[in-house]
């Protein structure tokens, strides 16, 4: 196997509160081959989006990286001073984000936004101009040359995507990270938003990291998935291997809760019990253990780390044949 | 660990200290300009006179502002004009003669005067002038006080004989005033009088520029001879302690101001001199006799006793003022205070004359108070509540502005008034239209009284000094015992004199008259 | 871009506004007590006799009831022709003509003045929040906002007296053209008067905007794309930000035409203001009326400057 284009080691990300530090990523561990996109899947609060902007560099004031390392192609990021690490955003990591409404500049051109990211690593007024006529047409978006000098809000939600899409790629970067991109679309948009990212990182081979809560679309985008709960991550495995044969309860607990074709109607969804824990009060141990069915004493003192279970790595200490009831796994999709 | 990612500049930091840098020096370069620097009081270049207001209209028979009286009585002559102390002289007539019967004035007029406009002054322009005051289409205010003119005859060029209904010895000095000034016959005629001031003056009209400046150059024809100031500027700075500014930098040459806290910030200075004027006008308390317990003549004894004049006088000016009785014509100065039933202040006599009245337990009175118009008002008025709650009269003080508070006092729509009226040179002409009977301000007046009204048609009957002193002597005695007002004082007037300014002297009627001498 | 049936419709409505500010001070003004006559006389006024009084009525023009005036002045404006002063004779035109220069002068120097420094010192304290020199900004700007401005200017007027024996007035006004360093010399120092309650209000708005815009999510994507602070400050936060900033502006600038009297007093500028409350203090209508409208015709255009401003800043505002 080759190295992994981009590998997040021991990532751990804290935002300053008025009662201290908290963490919110304690320890995230990573990787993504070139062409092949991973998903990082968790509920709100997970750390999902704080992963994707510690990747990026993003995070907002208050927040910063405290320890840990972000490598692309054995690059540490993390250790960059800002203006080097200023080179490598854009041109090397490019990022979509959540919401299209608010992530365009209202009151500048699209054409101008495109060329801008360009323009800001060394490429000239023409060069700009043309690489984005290009890439809008790429991004499957009519009339790209008339397209330049409109205002975001004269285009749709689902146009407006492809154009944070196409900002995105437009300097070729290695990696993209996509954070929920079609989480604001409605579904029809969603699916051609889905297929333009597989097409274009087939075509340029760039790997992606996209972030979502929802095992729908991880289904059928992800090559691997990482699942993540209270700032860890939980699980990682081959997406097959993780809907058919989750090694950890919480990924058992999701994949239960996904209605099927075959579920009777208006029965209630299974869901897992409890809430989701709070950052600032974690208990010793696993931080899923005062939900988990499958619970074991070593479980509340110990935390567990990802341990290899047949292929897949997952951070707890019950093999899936110590589990108290056997798990339907989900089959027959991907 | 990653750095913040840093937001804000040294570049702005840098460009708020250029931006301050750059008014600074431009701030700098302006205070330096050849045109900020000052006007010297030497002969050649302008007198400026910084006073607060603006003149108000061209026309000295309407001119009652005492800017506008001011610009224009410098402009004008009258037939007679009066001393700084009160004595009449000649100024457009030389010589003046009353029949014995009191009924004729006699004038002999100047000779050689001409107007500014080139044209000869003759007698003409005398009665054209008289007849116009008295014509009621031109509203002039002195008509009032030239009613008594029956008929004006121009015999020849340098006569004009007044004939009147009665005798009045008021009437010179009525004719001193700038409200009677003298205009050309020519002007009134031709309809042009307000509209560029043409008179026999020590100055002539060269320009204004309203709410700016007013003009003036010195006529060197004048038959008083030729000031020694070529041009003379009034310049508007409505702000009082701008004029003070203004006078520490020698930018003007005389500041004219009111308030006598400005003026206690004038303290001494190399650049100008603070020369104090008491003024004719008189603070007084006015009660309306006509209502409730202010018809008992004890009580408004009571009220008047129990009010220490020194006290308000030291709390609304400072003290720059003296305590005067109704009488403030220079040339009849008697006690303040003789015909007061005590002394003035005297809280215990007051309370139990109050007492005797029927009134112990006191009464209140609504006070209306005028803002805006003058500085001490609100001081005055309160120190006057202060010291009337001692013996239980209680002032429920109502502040107006000008416009109310002129039409409240015209129709005694009050129980009492803190008021500054405006004094004169004779006695008759102070108290003569609020006290004889038919008087044009027998409201505002508070009561009838036969006696004053006999006294004063006395004085006014005869130019016999000795009887008119005597006589107006009485008048004072009987206002203070009667005491339909409280008087308390005059006030100072202020003038800032520029160093370099020689022979200017102030008068108690606000004129600048001596400006035709000074330099 | 200039869109003229919107264009038409603002100026119907400005008509509209106009004719409304018109009746109304009319009415007002002659319901406030006293008259041309009681202003400029007095007391002395209670010595008129009747046939006096309505001579001088009839001079002034105030014999005829209110609603003959009002047509009467509404076809004086409808030529060109505002009146004659009752108090001067001359014409309102004229005095208005006179004091205008002055205030504009005042409000756009004061106007720029303050800007200028408003957003400067705003974007200093916004792009570091919570740091000193946010504080020392905040507090700098309270300051200049709780000072009243005729406190300020006549601390400005006696200071420059008493320190540097000099007064900035010198008689008649120098306009502009004349003069630059004479103009200046009357006119920098109450517009720098006026430009702190200016700066201070800019400054916070700014200071606002951009702490909010600083968080906005096209500003996040704008670092994604690896652009330099700079040019994220200048073509994202900053260019987003000028629409509150050019609103707050014109409002300001608004209150400054009719807001300048207290400096004109204290500075002795023959401005509007002073006319306005001159002639408002004489009952002198005509002066009033005249001076009042051409306020509110300067009002409205300004506020129409900042709607068409609007329009070119922002595109979506081009929609309709």
């Amino acid at each position: 196997m080759s190295e992994p284009i981009l590998a997040v080691r021991g990532l751990h990300t804290a935002i300053r509160t008025p009662s201290g530090p908290l963490e919110i990523l304690r320890g995230v561990d990573l990787e993504v081959d070139r062409g092949e996109t991973l998903a990082v899947v968790g509920e709100s609060g997970s750390g999902k989006s704080f992963t994707a902007l510690s990747i990026a560099g993003l995070l907002p004031a208050g927040a910063e990286v405290t320890s840990g390392q972000v490598l692309l192609e054995g690059r540490d990021l993390v250790a960059l001073r800002e203006p080097e690490r200023r080179t490598v955003r854009g041109a090397e990591v490019g990022m979509v984000y959540q919401d299209p409404m608010t992530s365009l500049n209202p009151m500048m051109r699209i054409g101008r936004q495109v060329t801008e990211g360009l323009q800001a690593h060394g490429w000239s007024k023409d060069a700009a101009r043309d690489r984005a006529v290009t890439v809008l047409g790429e991004v499957g978006l009519p009339s790209p040359q008339a397209l330049m000098r409109l205002y975001p809000h004269q285009l749709s939600g689902g146009m407006r995507q492809r154009v944070l899409i196409a900002c995105a790629i437009a300097p070729r970067p290695k990696v993209l990270i996509a954070d929920e991109p079609t989480t604001a679309l409605d579904v029809t948009i969603q699916q051609q938003i889905i297929q333009l990212v597989a097409r274009l990182r087939d075509e340029y081979g760039i790997a992606v990291v996209w972030i979502t809560h929802d095992l729908g679309v991880v289904a059928r985008i992800a090559d691997r998935v990482a699942v993540v709960y209270a700032g860890r991550v939980t699980e990682l495995a081959r997406t097959r291997s993780l809907f058919a044969t989750p090694h950890h309860p919480y990924t058992d607990g999701l994949l239960r809760s996904l209605p099927t074709p075959g579920d009777p109607h208006q029965a209630p969804l299974p869901q897992i019990g409890g809430s989701p824990v709070a950052l600032s009060a974690l208990p010793p141990g696993c931080p899923f253990a005062p939900r988990c069915a499958h619970r074991q004493d070593r479980c509340d003192t110990e935390e567990p780390p990802l341990i290899d279970r047949a292929g897949s790595r997952a951070a707890c200490w019950v093999p899936r044949e110590d589990w108290h009831a056997p798990s339907a796994g989900v089959t027959g999709r991907a | 660990m990653t750095p913040p990612t840093p937001r804000g500049g040294v570049r702005f930091r840098t460009g708020a200290v250029a931006l301050t840098a750059t008014v600074t020096v431009a701030a700098g370069l302006a205070a330096c300009s050849p045109s900020g620097s000052q006007n010297s009081s030497s002969g050649g270049s302008t007198f400026v006179v910084a006073r607060t207001g603006d003149i108000d209209k061209l026309d000295p028979h309407l001119a009652t502002a005492f800017q506008t009286q001011q610009t224009l009585g410098l402009v004008y002559s009258t037939l007679v004009k009066t001393s700084p102390t009160g004595q009449i002289q000649p100024d457009l007539a030389t010589k003046w003669t009353t029949s014995s019967d009191g009924k004729t004035l006699d004038f002999t007029l100047r000779s050689g005067v001409t107007w500014q406009d080139g044209s000869p002054f003759t007698s003409k322009d005398v009665k054209a002038s008289i007849e116009r005051i008295l014509d009621q289409k031109t509203g002039a205010v002195s008509r009032s006080n030239l009613v008594a003119i029956k008929k004006v005859d121009a015999p020849d060029d340098t006569s004009v004989v007044l004939h009147l209904s009665q005798p009045s010895a008021s009437l010179l000095y009525s004719l001193t005033t700038v409200n009677s000034s003298i205009e050309s016959a020519k002007d009134i005629s031709a309809g042009t009088v307000g509209k560029k001031p043409n008179g026999t003056g020590a100055f002539a009209w060269n320009a204004w520029n309203p709410g700016q400046q007013v003009v003036l150059t010195g006529n060197a024809k004048y038959f008083g001879g030729a000031p020694k100031i070529k041009k003379l500027e009034f310049r508007v700075i409505p702000d009082e302690s701008s004029i003070l500014s203004g006078m520490k930098a020698s930018a003007f040459q005389l500041g004219l101001i009111s308030d006598p806290g400005v003026a206690r910030q004038a303290g001494k200075a190399d650049a100008y001199s603070l020369v104090k004027q008491p003024a004719l006008a008189y603070h007084v308390l006015m009660l309306n006799g006509r209502k409730g317990p202010l018809k008992n003549q004890q009580v408004r004894q009571a009220i008047s006793c129990a009010v220490d004049r020194n006290q308000v006088m030291q709390t609304a000016a400072y003290g720059d003022g003296t305590v005067t009785g109704p009488i403030t014509s220079p040339a009849f100065a008697y006690s303040p205070t003789d015909g007061l039933p005590c002394t003035p202040g005297d809280t215990a006599k007051a309370k139990s004359m109050l007492a005797a009245a029927g009134y112990a337990q006191g009464f209140s009175l609504t006070t209306i108070v005028e803002t805006g118009e003058y500085a001490t008002a609100g001081a005055e008025a309160q120190n006057l509540q202060s010291q009337l709650a001692k013996i239980g009269v209680k002032l429920t003080l109502k502040q107006l502005s000008t416009g109310p508070y002129v039409s409240a006092w015209l129709d005694a729509d009050y129980d009492a008034a803190v008021a500054l009226n405006g004094g004169s040179y004779d006695p008759f002409l102070m108290y003569g239209r609020y006290f004889t009977s038919g008087g044009s301000l027998a409201k505002p007046a508070g009561l009838n009284s036969s006696t004053l009204a006999d006294l004063l048609t006395q004085g006014n009957a005869t130019s016999d000094d000795g009887k008119r002193q005597g006589t107006f002597r009485n008048l004072q005695k009987e206002l203070l015992t009667e005491s339909p007002w409280v008087w308390t004082f005059r006030s100072d007037d202020y003038y800032l004199v520029g160093s370099n300014v020689h022979g200017f002297t102030p008068r108690p009627d606000e004129l600048l008259s001596s400006l035709t001498a000074t330099s | 871009m200039l869109n003229w049936r919107w264009l038409g419709a603002r100026a119907l409505g400005a008509l509209i506004t106009l004719l409304g500010v018109t009746v109304v001070v009319f009415v007002v003004l002659r319901t406030i007590p006293g008259d041309a006559i009681t202003a400029s006389l007095g007391i002395e006024s209670g010595t008129l006799t009747p046939a006096q009084r309505a001579s001088l009525e009839h001079f002034y023009g105030i014999d005829r009831p209110w609603f003959a005036q009002l047509w009467a002045w509404i076809s004086g404006v409808a030529h060109g022709d505002l009146g004659l002063s009752l108090t001067n004779g001359k014409s309102v035109t004229s005095l208005v003509a006179s004091s205008l220069p002055v205030t504009v002068e005042l409000a756009v120097l004061s106007a720029l003045i303050g800007t200028a420094f408003g957003v400067v010192l705003g974007v200093l304290a916004g792009s570091r929040p919570g740091r000193a020199s946010d504080s020392l900004t905040q507090g700098a700007s309270l300051v200049g906002l709780a000072i009243p401005e005729f406190v300020l200017g006549t601390a400005v007027v006696t200071i420059l007296a008493e320190a540097f024996h000099y007064f900035p007035d010198t008689g008649t006004f120098v306009p502009l053209t004349r003069s630059v360093s004479g103009n200046m010399s009357q006119i920098l120092y109450p517009s720098l008067v006026l430009a702190v309650a200016f700066a201070a209000n800019v400054m916070r708005t700014t200071r606002s905007e951009y702490v909010e815009m600083a968080d906005a999510d096209y500003v996040r994507t704008a670092r994604g794309k690896g652009l330099s602070p700079g040019r994220v400050r200048r073509s994202h936060i900053l260019r987003n930000a000028t629409i509150p900033i050019v609103t707050l502006t014109g409002i300001q600038f608004g209150y400054l035409l009719g807001g300048t009297v207290i400096i004109e007093q204290i500075f002795a500028l023959p401005g509007m203001g002073r006319l306005l409350f001159t002639a408002i203090s004489n009952r002198d209508y005509p002066v009033v009326q005249g001076t009042v409208l051409v306020i509110a015709v300067l009002f409205v255009l300004v506020n129409l400057l900042v709607d068409l401003l609007y329009r070119m800043i922002d595109p979506r505002t081009r929609a309709s």
